[in-house]
């Protein structure tokens, strides 16, 4: 039972990370067609800022609230001087365009950083555990848990409530009419990829303390997050959601129960949503 | 029929004199060239779907690892000669591209993508936890490579070499007749316009499943050869970033010509290795260089070359020779005796929907 629990905790810990990364990738998939390859990226560079800003202030509150914008910053970039020029071109090239930046970002990080394994210590009053049913459940994950639910409801708000909300809606569902009628739609595109980024930087902030910040740590969490967003539907907020949770249990209950089948269950899974239900479980599909 | 035509034959024998004379270059040298024939058989295979029919895969590795473990697996479980398990290594390959292909060719773009990609991880996942068959990420030893005409592939660097040429020839070879034949013109004509194709009345998925299959049998070449190369396997080999790899060198060479990935890969290995050499951050150039090539040099590095060797050559019509798949769709026309006017439609069709890859 305690063991249920604690892996319980667990799996919602990974598909909260996993939502706010791909929530991202979704939305940036929904409204601009551009699997960005590159998104693992803002994950590494949020969590290794946070953890500079960690270590000069002390105060992991500092490093939540400063620690994504300069990945949201190399976003604006990225979009603005690589993407834009490419938008008349196929996406293809644009996902490209993406890959190459992994490589760049990767080893941009690796000579600010450097190779070691690196740990964000968690905030003081988040340390220790609080015992459930015989299950001890560290505090900090439990936060996550709620963060994560926080993250999500702000997000919801935003897109469904918020002006700019409603554009990106109508963006999702239809550029080129959202055009016609007058929504800055480039703009659109950059304030989303930001958006994006900062939502997987913030993923890899909180993601530290549990995690490690390390080299490597972009391509570890991207994969996971392409297959929640495959098979949650691309551009489709709520199958973020449903799809973070489902990959986090079906990766932590695999590892914990079919340790040497757990890698190939989250991969079955995309494969089989992907030939039956390709725009995913919740996605639309584009005419 | 034109400078192409004119610039290839001694194109391919400067290649050739190249190849005869690396050997004097001592065995350091030999290995490098070895490793870049290898991958540019894999660059050249992955390009023939990338490339020519237009369909993104991020699962390439896939073909190539299989068939280095079928061959090593053999050798070293069975102790059956490497010759025969580099024949069962192509074999598994090709079979496995179709199994594969028949997946992944129902979805397309991004999806496309997706699927090649996970199915690879799948694969890599396989050989990650068999580890009494695979050994994982610590690999399988003990391969003893075969004799080729007396010589022991594994002490001498030449017979490695001389087996490696051989592969990479034929496969350069085929690929050449590949793209100008037929059933390369339909698959240019899916990567152009898959729609007007479908119109025409070309069962355009059986197509793009034998695109896919031949990619993956071509690949398996270069697998069992690298097998043959390198004596050993682990499950590195089937990772995701042996796919990335291939692409780069897709992009870095060009993917309009059969011969830009194999420049590519030569670029590349020779980047990793000169570039790691003095500076940590070779990642950081390649990457830089592929964006670069991304952006503003989408006939890649070797695309450029023969554009401007291309014009010393051909004094008639300097417009051909800007566009690689232009002059390539054209002169398939020519030979099927189609109407000059048709054959630029359907190119000024496909710079439209921009999907010239």
């Amino acid at each position: 039972m305690d063991f249920l629990v604690s892996q319980l905790l667990n799996s919602l810990v990974f598909g909260m990370l996993l939502f706010m990364m791909s929530a991202g990738l979704s939305l940036i998939f929904g409204l601009m067609n551009v699997v960005n390859l590159a998104h693992g990226s803002f994950f590494m560079i949020g969590s290794f800022t946070a953890f500079t800003l960690a270590k000069w202030s002390g105060n992991f509150w500092i490093a939540l609230a400063a620690g994504w914008v300069p990945a949201a910053a190399a976003a604006v970039l990225m979009e603005r001087i690589f993407i834009r020029p490419l938008y008349s071109r196929s996406h293809l090239d644009q996902v490209l365009l993406t890959f190459g930046f992994i490589f760049v970002f990767g080893d941009i990080c690796k000579y600010l950083w450097g190779p070691d394994i690196r740990n964000i210590p968690p905030p003081e009053a988040l340390e220790g555990a609080i015992i459930v049913a015989g299950a001890v459940l560290p505090k900090y994950r439990l936060f996550l848990v709620a963060f994560g639910v926080a993250v999500a409801v702000l997000l919801w708000l935003f897109l469904e409530r918020s002006r700019i909300g409603a554009m990106v809606r109508a963006g999702v569902d239809d550029a080129a009419t959202a055009a016609g009628i007058g929504i800055n739609v480039p703009f659109l595109f950059g304030c989303i990829f930001a958006l994006g980024a900062a939502l997987a930087a913030v993923g890899g902030i909180v993601a530290g303390p549990v995690l490690g910040t390390y080299l490597g740590m972009d391509i570890e969490i991207l994969i996971p997050a392409f297959i929640v967003t495959v098979v949650g539907g691309m551009g489709s907020l709520k199958g973020a959601l449903v799809a973070g949770l489902l990959v986090g249990a079906i990766d932590t209950f695999g590892k914990a129960y079919f340790p040497d089948y757990a890698l190939f269950l989250i991969y079955l899974l995309m494969v089989v949503v992907l030939l039956k239900r390709p725009q995913g479980l919740f996605g639309v599909v584009k005419g | 029929m034109n400078m192409k035509t004119s610039g290839r034959i001694p194109g391919f024998l400067a290649l050739c004199v190249l190849l005869v004379l690396a050997p004097l270059g001592g065995d350091y040298l030999l290995g490098i060239v070895s490793e870049i024939l290898i991958f540019a058989i894999f660059a050249m295979s992955l390009n023939l779907i990338v490339g020519y029919t237009g369909l993104l895969s991020f699962g390439h590795a896939a073909f190539f690892g299989v068939a280095t473990y079928v061959v090593i697996g053999l050798g070293v479980h069975l102790g059956i000669s490497g010759w025969l398990g580099a024949i069962a290594g192509v074999l598994a390959s090709t079979a496995l591209a179709a199994f594969i292909g028949m997946f992944c060719i129902r979805v397309k773009g991004i999806p496309f993508l997706m699927l090649t990609m996970a199915f690879s991880q799948l694969l890599f996942a396989t050989a990650l936890k068999w580890r009494s068959v695979t050994g994982g990420t610590d690999g399988l030893i003990g391969f003893m490579p075969p004799d080729f005409f007396g010589w022991n592939m594994g002490s001498d660097a030449i017979a490695r070499y001389i087996v490696i040429v051989i592969g990479f020839l034929s496969v350069l070879i085929f690929l050449w007749y590949l793209v100008r034949s037929p059933l390369g013109s339909i698959f240019i004509g899916i990567r152009d316009n898959e729609q007007r194709m479908r119109a025409i009345g070309y069962p355009v998925q059986r197509f793009k499943l034998i695109a896919f299959t031949i990619a993956g049998c071509l690949a398996g070449i270069g697998g069992s050869l690298y097998a043959l190369f390198n004596s050993y396997v682990s499950s590195d080999i089937l990772h995701w970033h042996l796919s990335g790899d291939a692409m780069i060198m897709v992009i870095l060479g060009g993917s309009g010509t059969v011969f830009g990935p194999a420049f590519g890969a030569a670029l590349f290995l020779l980047l990793k290795n000169f570039i790691s050499s003095y500076n940590e951050y070779w990642a950081f150039w390649v990457g830089v260089i592929f964006i670069f090539c991304v952006m503003f040099l989408r006939e890649g590095v070797w695309g450029l070359v023969m554009k401007h060797f291309g014009r010393l050559f051909s004094n008639k019509d300097n417009s051909q020779s800007r566009n690689r798949s232009h002059s390539e769709s054209k002169r398939q026309s020519h030979s099927h005796s189609h109407s000059h006017s048709e054959s630029e439609k359907r190119v000024v069709a496909g710079a439209a929907t921009g999907e010239q890859l």
